[in-house]
């Protein structure tokens, strides 16, 4: 397998989002030699997304605040001592620490003796009939349209699901002149009141969230509280979507009217998950938070896991939010600098005392978020039976059941059973409704346990792992043993 | 078709040509295959595992592998492989 | 009060279990984790008459009969496909093996052809034109080994078997002419008891008297694909290297157990899941069918495979322990796994004569003069 030389660095960053960013800088102040990886062409994440290099920006004001803050951190980051590299897709962390990645370049591996996974969060969400029609896209998917390629996601949305994603979403869409059919979300107006005390520490988004429901609302746009979406219609992509009152658990009120949108795009998230992919495969200990998400990495107050020089940060690390993600990722980018031996405990502890409080008023309005982010499993009665929930293997809510009926309790013997997560995104879009259908049975969401993590995290082409294979050279010849 | 680009905010200097399925669709450079896509209304990319159902792009960042097209015959994920002159896309996996 | 206590939850105990509780039997299967789920649910299902040897080579038979029929015994198929099975040389020294055991194999009866690269390319058009030799057995075929677990609990169930599963036995000693087996803090007694637990009938054996048995444990490595353009329909093995299969979807299925250590400790074998090992299976892979430069791996794992000093498994008596009785370590263990299971049950409840099964190359006392090194 051939790579360029194996790289050596003190630290190396996983993520190239606010946590990354924030990581990589922190570490490389105090000296420490840090690698910064990323998949995308340009750091930024999912929230501070550039826009291709290709095109040329006329006004920086029109891509918005998060736009400004993003080009702030990637101008830090230029100016900084961090060695970044991009198009990379990390596909083996092992212990040690070896991490390799592959990208349109070729092969990357490189050794480190500190590791901080900021990986962020990945979108949760429940099935219902059509969900895999083409125009149904996730919430965060339209939001990298909308953001980095510029571009709509239909001329007719309905936008659906919960958080704040929801309101950000529909307002881009009908900035740009763009019909959003309706603003469908689980949680009801009094959720969003009731957090609005917490939301109190930023003003400042809090004041932007209200823009976006005015906007809404001079548009004319149905906002729809306490209602989900219930189908989504249509051949070869969606054409129309319905949607029924849901309680307050998600679940549809018996008997209440449905409504019906024609549409030619559906954006829809049920909330976000922390990325646990590196830690699982390092065998970190990890805990379900249902508060924070799910499951993340055990870690203490900087991000430390149970793997010594091994730290989780941001999203990751549990949803709160980007600028929480900022201040976390500068606590673990300190405590690596302090554990790797560039920052002495005293001064650290200055630092990161600081650092700890910023940080906590960022989580006061991250964990409002996430709370209204958080798992509403009631939602999953939108998949009837024969709805698919591993969409790479077309598994079916029935043999999902059935299986559980027959004794699964756990989401690897369901996987294995039934190949629910056996397909190329290994779990990411099923296994969340997976787990909620065993804790159905068993009342246990965490006893579903976690599926199994193994390389590669995401696929590499056979290519590039053969590449200079010699068969002569590399396999050796067989024994002729007595049969 | 209707407009699906976002004008105004950015300019985008370099168009491309695609063949997609036989077809010459235009796109511009920095664009991803999958936004290209969309923008000239083509939203199938593929067939699903055993039902055979229409798929498209789902998640666009890379994690669903729903997108997966053969850019010069070779697979690739359309949500994070930006357009080039003359790629060659092959819509349908198997 | 069981009649049977079968420890070990793969295809072995699994079917023994089975048969043994339709055959009327109060049968407790005790498994610590879910059923076939270790190597049982991991393997690649090939079934194929190119690997058989020996005193295997009728259960192989029985067993490949069986799984080409599992609705019959298990209630529900396991995605089973006929398909030709091709055995490929590259080398002059991988040629010499292939056609020694082959001729060996054809000469036994079974239909099997040694042909050239070209004509096995005739029959399989995706294979490398650097085939120089190949061995052909058109009735192979494979399953899908992971969907067995649940089907077999409902069957287990249905027959009236007690499955004990996510809690590992961790003594077993015998009581009063019975068996008295520690399941985690739980006590199971039964009249007798069949250790159908792979690798991990070492310990036990040792709970029984049969100390330090030389058996050692190996990896297996596994790697799946994505779905890809139909480039093979054939099964595709490298003289010792590696199997290859594309299932009916267009993923390919690449696996391997060549090339790796042995293990004491069969809890502990990360060393071998290396990159470069799943790197240099594909490279092999590779070499034998090139369409599979042309896609993206999607997964790699692995599965634990036992072995006896000289192979051949385990089947027989516990020596010295009435009512006692191991089956495992197996070559072609799933192959055989519901044949093995029905025959051990048949023994067992008296139906069936011991030598249909428990052949002289397979009896524990063969190991218990084995020196083993420290």
């Amino acid at each position: 397998m051939k790579s360029g030389a194996e790289e050596a660095f003190d630290l190396i960053v996983l993520g190239g989002g606010p946590a990354g960013i924030s990581a990589a800088l922190s570490a490389a102040r105090h000296g420490v030699h840090t690698l910064l990886i990323d998949e995308s062409p340009m750091p930024g994440g999912q929230v501070y997304r550039a826009v291709p290099g290709e095109f040329r920006i006329n006004s920086p004001v029109r891509l918005g605040e998060d736009f400004k803050r993003g080009e702030t951190l990637r101008r830090a980051l230029a100016g900084s001592a961090v060695e970044v590299r991009l198009d990379l897709c990390v596909w083996n962390v092992a212990p040690g620490f070896l991490v390799q990645a592959a990208g349109p370049n070729g092969l990357f591996q490189g050794q480190s003796r500190a590791v901080i996974a900021a990986t962020g969060a990945a979108e949760r969400l429940y099935p219902f009939p059509g969900w895999t029609l083409p125009g149904v896209i996730g919430l965060a998917g339209a939001t990298i349209l909308l953001k980095s390629q510029q571009m709509l996601p239909g001329r007719r949305t309905l936008v659906c699901g919960v958080g704040p994603l929801l309101y950000a979403v529909a307002s881009a869409i009908l900035k740009e002149g763009a019909e959003v059919a309706a603003v469908v979300d689980a949680a009801s107006f009094g959720e969003w009141v009731s957090c609005l005390t917490r939301m109190a520490s930023r003003p400042d988004l809090t004041a932007r969230g209200a823009r976006w429901l005015w906007m809404l609302r001079r548009a004319g746009v149905p906002v729809l509280y306490r209602t989900k979406i219930i189908e989504a219609r249509g051949t070869d992509a969606v054409t129309e979507a319905v949607v029924a009152p849901v309680n307050a658990q998600g679940q549809r009120q018996v008997g209440a009217r449905t409504r019906s949108f024609a549409v030619d795009s559906v954006a829809v998230g049920h909330g976000l998950v922390p990325g646990t992919e590196a830690s699982r495969l390092l065998k970190a200990k990890q805990v379900f938070r249902a508060e924070r998400g799910g499951w993340t990495a055990e870690h203490d107050a900087d991000g430390l896991t149970s793997i010594a020089n091994f730290y989780v940060a941001g999203d990751g690390a549990g949803v709160a939010g980007a600028a929480a993600a900022e201040e976390s990722g500068s606590l673990a980018g300190l405590a690596a600098a302090r554990d790797l031996g560039r920052l002495d405990a005293q001064r650290h502890m200055t630092i990161a005392t600081a650092i700890r409080r910023k940080r906590k008023r960022a989580d006061r309005f991250g964990h409002a978020m996430a709370e209204m982010m958080r798992a509403r499993p009631g939602l999953i009665d939108a998949a009837t039976t024969d709805v698919v929930v591993c969409r790479c293997e077309d598994v079916t809510r029935t043999t999902l059941e059935a299986t559980i009926a027959a004794g699964a309790r756990t989401l690897n013997e369901l996987k294995s059973w039934t190949r629910c997560g056996m397909g190329p995104c290994q779990g990411r879009f099923c296994s969340e409704t997976a787990a909620e259908l065993i804790a159905a049975k068993t009342g246990d969401r965490a006893g579903a346990g976690q599926l199994t993590a193994r390389f590669p995290i995401r696929p590499v082409a056979i290519r590039q792992l053969v590449e200079g294979f010699d068969y002569e050279q590399e396999v050796p010849s067989p024994a002729l043993v007595p049969m | 078709m209707s407009e699906l680009r976002i004008r105004g905010a950015v300019e985008r200097p370099t168009i491309v040509t695609l063949r997609v399925d036989g077809t010459e669709v235009t796109a511009h450079a920095g664009e991803s295959v999958a936004a290209a896509l969309l923008a000239a209304g083509i939203k199938r990319l593929g067939r699903s595992a055993r039902a055979d159902a229409p798929r498209g792009a789902f998640c666009f960042m890379g994690a669903c592998q729903e997108c997966v097209v053969r850019i010069g015959g070779a697979p690739a994920q359309a949500c994070i492989t930006p357009v080039r002159d003359g790629m060659v896309i092959d819509l349908g996996r198997t | 009060m069981f009649d049977f206590a079968i420890v070990g939850g793969g295809i072995i105990g699994s079917c023994t279990a089975l048969f043994l509780a339709r055959g009327g039997m109060r049968v407790a299967l005790l498994e610590r984790g879910g059923l076939c789920l270790e190597a049982s649910g991991r393997n690649a299902g090939t079934l194929t008459l190119l690997y058989a040897r020996g005193p295997l080579l009728p259960l192989v038979l029985g067993g490949k009969a069986m799984w080409e029929d599992a609705p019959s015994w298990l209630g529900a198929g396991v995605d089973h496909h006929r398909a030709p099975g091709i055995e490929v040389a590259f080398t002059e020294q991988e040629a010499s093996l292939l056609d020694r055991d082959m001729t060996l194999r054809r000469d036994a009866g079974l239909p099997i052809e040694i042909m050239s690269g070209k004509r096995a390319r005739e029959i399989e058009p995706g294979l490398s034109s650097k085939v120089i030799l190949a061995a052909h057995s058109p009735e192979d075929g494979f399953a899908a080994s992971n969907l067995v677990g649940g089907r077999i609990r409902t069957a287990l169930i249905d027959a009236g078997a007690t499955v004990r599963d996510g809690a590992a036995v961790v003594g077993i000693r015998v009581e009063d002419g019975c068996f008295v087996l520690d399941q985690s803090g739980t006590r199971v007694k039964a009249r007798r008891i069949l250790l159908a637990a792979n690798i991990w009938v070492k310990e036990m054996l040792g709970w029984l008297g049969a100390h330090h048995l030389p058996i050692r444990a190996r990896v297996a490595q596994m790697i799946v694909t994505e779905r890809t353009a139909r480039a093979i329909n054939a099964v595709v093995r490298v003289v010792s290297q590696i199997s290859l299969k594309q299932t009916n979807n267009g993923m390919f299925l690449i696996g391997s157990g060549a090339g790796f250590n042995w293990y004491d400790d069969p809890n502990e074998p990360g060393g071998d899941l290396k990159p470069e090992n799943v790197a240099q299976k594909l490279g092999i892979a590779v070499h034998a069918v090139p369409a599979l430069a042309n896609t993206r791996i999607v997964r790699t794992w692995h599965g634990i495979e036992g072995y006896a000093h000289d192979n051949f498994p385990l089947i027989g008596p516990v020596p010295g322990v009435a009512g006692a009785y191991v089956m495992a370590c197996l070559r072609s263990g799933w192959s055989i796994g519901p044949y093995g299971g029905k025959l051990m049950a048949e023994i067992l409840l008296g139906k069936r004569a011991e030598r249909d099964l428990f052949h002289p190359a397979f009896d524990v006392k063969r190991m218990l003069a084995v020196e083993v090194a420290a």
